[in-house]
């Protein structure tokens, strides 16, 4: 090349560059997303937030170190602000994530003017800020694997103040791109934690800029930023200058949807919708009726309208004329119910006692509780690891189906004996009462009618015991609760979310069962330095086989989300762990029906 | 005057003691342990303790009553538990369009309700007046939760003269499009007992010649049908006077000729007959 076209290159490419930084990426601001929350938003501080919604704008404002592909299902890992899957070393006790460089904070005051840069500092600073006591952060059992922060937080306690600037050799900077954890025992499921939108990086200057309200001030590197809040009522994102931007470029699966989704998506700069506002609309009628007047461009259908818009499933005549399509999947969570098997007189592993518990369990009709509570949206769940999660079994069955008659059966052989009022009492005579817990909100009192006709069926008598949601919780982590139908979704898309639910020392924690066999917890404990593979899934296999054996507990279903979208919106895909696919497809006004 | 102002405000402070313990004493027996909602999915009781300890609940029961009376009296509301959102900024943002439906509500219903019960009075005991009445008493039976549904559907929904949902920024906007399916409901919950009562009222002042609204010296003209025999007065006049528009408890005071004080002795037959025609013209 010559020195004058050398010259005139440079100088393009610098131009270019400059203008790279300015914009490049920018997403229209015409494109504007409208969508609705069923449940306020509690705030934006990605450490102190639990749940759902706040979680969902979160992962548009911060970039955690990963995410997951787009269309790829089962969910797949993949890099977000890390160029690269982590590199993982010494039995999975240590990973090293390498940041993207030239991923800049959106603008704030705190920053005093300057444009400032992602760095593993910031990953180090939000990591600690989890254990830090102020924050009460819920997610804070999260990282309790990482070695050196359980002294940080001890010394918080009791200084008052938690000392960011010592070093932790469990989460630390090797250099300005890159961030080394150490972990305390092997765990092949951290990357999944990296995931998740709490772990989105936060700025120092902006935490301390404002100590009373971080939840007010979001600033991150993610593709959206907060405009304007007005408390659960709207919420109004606009697209972030200083985003990187990227190329749209996923691979379809097998879904025909994934083709149509490629042949609009591919190859363009994303993000492209450029505003997203978000109405809170407690009323289930409001948001229904908003979708179909135009309002709304997607909507989550909740049951009670699910037998109105989609008869057998699919949207109904109105809504296909109006070109709304639906997105359905299912989440990947279960929803089950529980016999404390601690319990002095309905636990034990006795032959008679176990009989009981699976009798109860076999007089309950999970097609019928799908039906009126579901209004059919979900999917009978036999396995504790629900559809589109590592280590899900779609071939296993229950060893206690739907059965009243051999309920009755097993009953009469272990010597219930009914009474002269009709319900079955103790082997040795002694008045029999299963005492089942709920709360009082209106769903609950169908399923406790659910159950009391089930009951019915073998001649149990039940005793249904009402308290709010919170002291429902304080007893079951006590182990003093004997029944109740609990819920779990996966936090990610691992089996071994779920199967920690009935692992003996998590008793008082999330095992509401408060299952305890040493075999068991043996055999879980090998499962756990285990990657996926199928030598885990035949351990899992016979792990579920010992619960249900024992009658610790009955599955009932798997919930299915109803997405329903307007012509407007192009490439959607509702993902099963992603909250927020704002960046990730397009919105075209010429395909808006008046 | 003066000692009875004082005697009253000082009989306040022992009433707002015994309010600002019942509400400390339901709110913490009833209204159950916080700390394992916002703990979490996982936590250990560890974390639940510093929970408590971050909220202030761990201390002993007294400590904390403390605390609430300082509260009440420096009326600081403190911040939410879960959104950390101050309790004073949440009532001053849901304030502004909570009075944009109430004032427009309240100034309308009165209106109409009045207009309406004169000219229904004024054809009292037609058809017309049964009818209003009848619809009235239908109307007012059904709950408000059937009327927000049903408006909603098919005023805002099928004929889209109102927005399904939603809020504005400007002043003018939000009274105008989005407040007006709400003050229609209202009006619609409301006008119903309200036309009732002013009905009731109207009627009421027809067979009075110069009986005041807040009477302590005013006299029926008419003569009291029962006379329970009360001791001297040749003839009792009977002050009827209604206090104020409240529903339940409408006085009447029975006095003879000027009194000083308000007299809630109810010797004189005016009591009943009187207290028996307002109960009958409200239901």
């Amino acid at each position: 090349m010559s020195p004058l076209s050398r010259l005139l290159g440079s100088i393009a490419l610098t131009a270019v560059s400059a203008a790279g930084t300015v914009a490049a990426w920018a997403a229209d601001p015409d494109k504007v997303l409208r969508i609705e929350f069923y449940v306020a938003e509690t705030g934006f501080d990605p450490v102190k937030v639990q749940d759902y919604y706040s979680q969902e704008v979160n992962e548009g404002i911060f970039d955690p170190l990963m995410t997951y592909d787009y269309l790829a299902r089962p969910a797949k890992l993949v890099p977000r602000a890390a160029e690269a899957m982590p590199t993982i070393a010494d039995e999975a006790k240590t990973y090293t994530f390498k940041i993207m460089k030239g991923i800049y904070f959106s603008d704030d005051p705190a920053f005093k003017g300057k444009r400032r840069e992602l760095t593993a500092e910031d990953y180090v600073y939000s990591i600690k800020r989890f254990k830090d006591p102020a924050n009460k952060s819920p997610y804070e059992s999260f990282i309790d694997g990482i070695t050196g922060l359980e002294q940080l937080k001890k010394q918080a306690e009791k200084t008052g103040k938690f000392n960011y600037d010592t070093k932790v050799s469990g989460v630390h900077a090797l250099d300005r791109y890159t961030l080394q954890i150490k972990l305390k025992e092997t765990d092949y499921n951290f990357s999944y934690i990296m995931a998740l939108p709490n772990f989105g990086a936060v700025a120092r200057e902006v935490i301390e800029a404002y100590p009373d309200d971080t939840n007010g001030h979001p600033i991150g590197t993610g593709p959206y930023r907060l405009k304007e809040w007005k408390r659960s009522n709207k919420i109004i994102l606009e697209a972030n200058p200083e985003f990187r931007g990227f190329t749209w470029h996923f691979e379809p699966g097998s879904d025909p949807l994934d083709k149509q989704i490629v042949a609009a998506m591919e190859g363009r700069k994303m993000p492209q919708i450029g505003r997203v506002e978000i109405s809170v609309i407690e009323e289930q009628q409001a948001a229904w009726l908003a979708f179909q007047n135009n309002e709304l461009d997607i909507l989550y259908l909740r049951e009670q309208f699910a037998p109105v818009a989609l008869p057998n499933n699919q949207p109904n005549p109105a809504l296909v004329k109006q070109g709304v399509t639906l997105n359905r999947i299912t989440d990947p969570d279960i929803n089950y119910t529980y016999i404390n098997t601690t319990d002095p007189v309905f636990g034990g592993f006795t032959k008679e006692k176990i009989a009981l518990r699976r009798a109860i369990w076999m007089s309950f009709d999970n097609a019928e509780y799908i039906r009126v509570i579901r209004k059919g949206q979900a999917i009978e769940a036999q396995y504790p690891i629900p559809p589109n999660v590592l280590g899900h079994d779609p071939a296993y069955r229950s060893v206690a189906p739907y059965d009243p008659v051999l309920a009755n059966k097993l009953l009469d052989y272990f010597g219930y004996k009914r009474g002269s009022d009709g319900y079955r009492t103790w082997p040795d005579g002694t008045p029999l009462v299963w005492r089942y817990s709920s709360t009082p909100s209106s769903r609950d009192r169908e399923i406790d009618e659910l159950w009391q006709k089930s009951t019915e069926r073998i001649g149990i008598r039940i005793q249904v015991a009402k308290n709010k949601f919170p002291e429902e919780l304080k007893q079951e982590r006590a182990c003093q609760l004997l029944s109740r139908t609990a819920a779990w979704i996966a936090d990610y898309p691992d089996g071994d979310d779920f199967m920690q639910l009935f692992y003996g020392p998590n008793s008082h924690q999330n095992n509401s069962s408060c299952f305890q066999l040493a075999e068991w917890d043996r055999i879980y404990e090998k499962t756990r330095s285990m990657p996926d593979s199928p030598e885990r899934n035949r351990l899992y296999r016979q792990l579920w086989r010992m619960v249900e054996v024992n009658g610790v507990t009955k599955m009932h279903d798997t919930r299915v989300r109803n997405m329903l979208v307007q012509p407007q919106v192009v490439g959607y895909k509702k993902h099963p762990i992603l909250l927020a696919e704002w960046m990730y497809f397009d919105m075209d006004g010429s395909r808006r029906q008046p | 005057m003066t000692a009875y102002i004082i005697r009253r405000l000082w009989q306040m402070i022992p009433t707002l003691l015994g309010v600002i313990l019942l509400v400390f004493v339901l709110f913490n027996w009833i209204g159950g342990d916080p700390a394992y909602v916002l703990a979490g999915k996982i936590s250990s009781a560890e974390q639940i303790e510093n929970i408590r300890r971050q909220l202030g609940v761990d201390q002993p029961y007294y400590v904390q009553l403390w605390i609430f009376i300082k509260q009440v009296l420096t009326a600081d509301f403190g911040a939410s538990w879960s959104t950390n959102e101050a309790v004073s900024h949440i009532m001053a943002t849901r304030l502004g369009p909570s009075l944009t439906v109430l004032i427009p509500l309240l100034i309308l219903s009165t209106i109409i309700a009045i207009g309406l019960a004169l000219g229904v009075a004024y054809v009292r005991g037609s058809l017309t007046d049964r009818v209003v009445m009848i619809v009235c008493t239908v109307g007012l039976s059904i709950s408000i939760l059937v009327y927000i549904i049903v408006f909603q559907y098919f005023f805002a929904y099928k004929l889209g003269w109102f927005p399904v949902q939603g809020w504005g920024d400007s002043f003018w906007q939000n009274l105008v499009v989005y407040a007006s399916l709400p003050v229609l409901i209202g009006l619609v919950v409301s006008i119903a007992p309200d036309l009732r009562l002013f009905r009731t009222f109207v009627l009421d002042s027809r067979f009075k010649a110069g009986a005041t609204v807040s009477g302590r010296t005013s006299s029926c003209t008419r003569r009291c049908p029962f006379s329970s025999g009360s001791s001297s007065a040749s003839h009792p006049t009977c002050a009827c006077s209604a206090p104020s528009f409240s529903m339940r408890s409408i006085r009447i005071t029975c006095a003879r000729r000027v009194q000083k004080g308000f007299r809630k002795t109810a010797s004189c037959g005016c009591t009943c007959s009187a207290t028996r025609r307002f109960q009958s013209s409200r239901t």
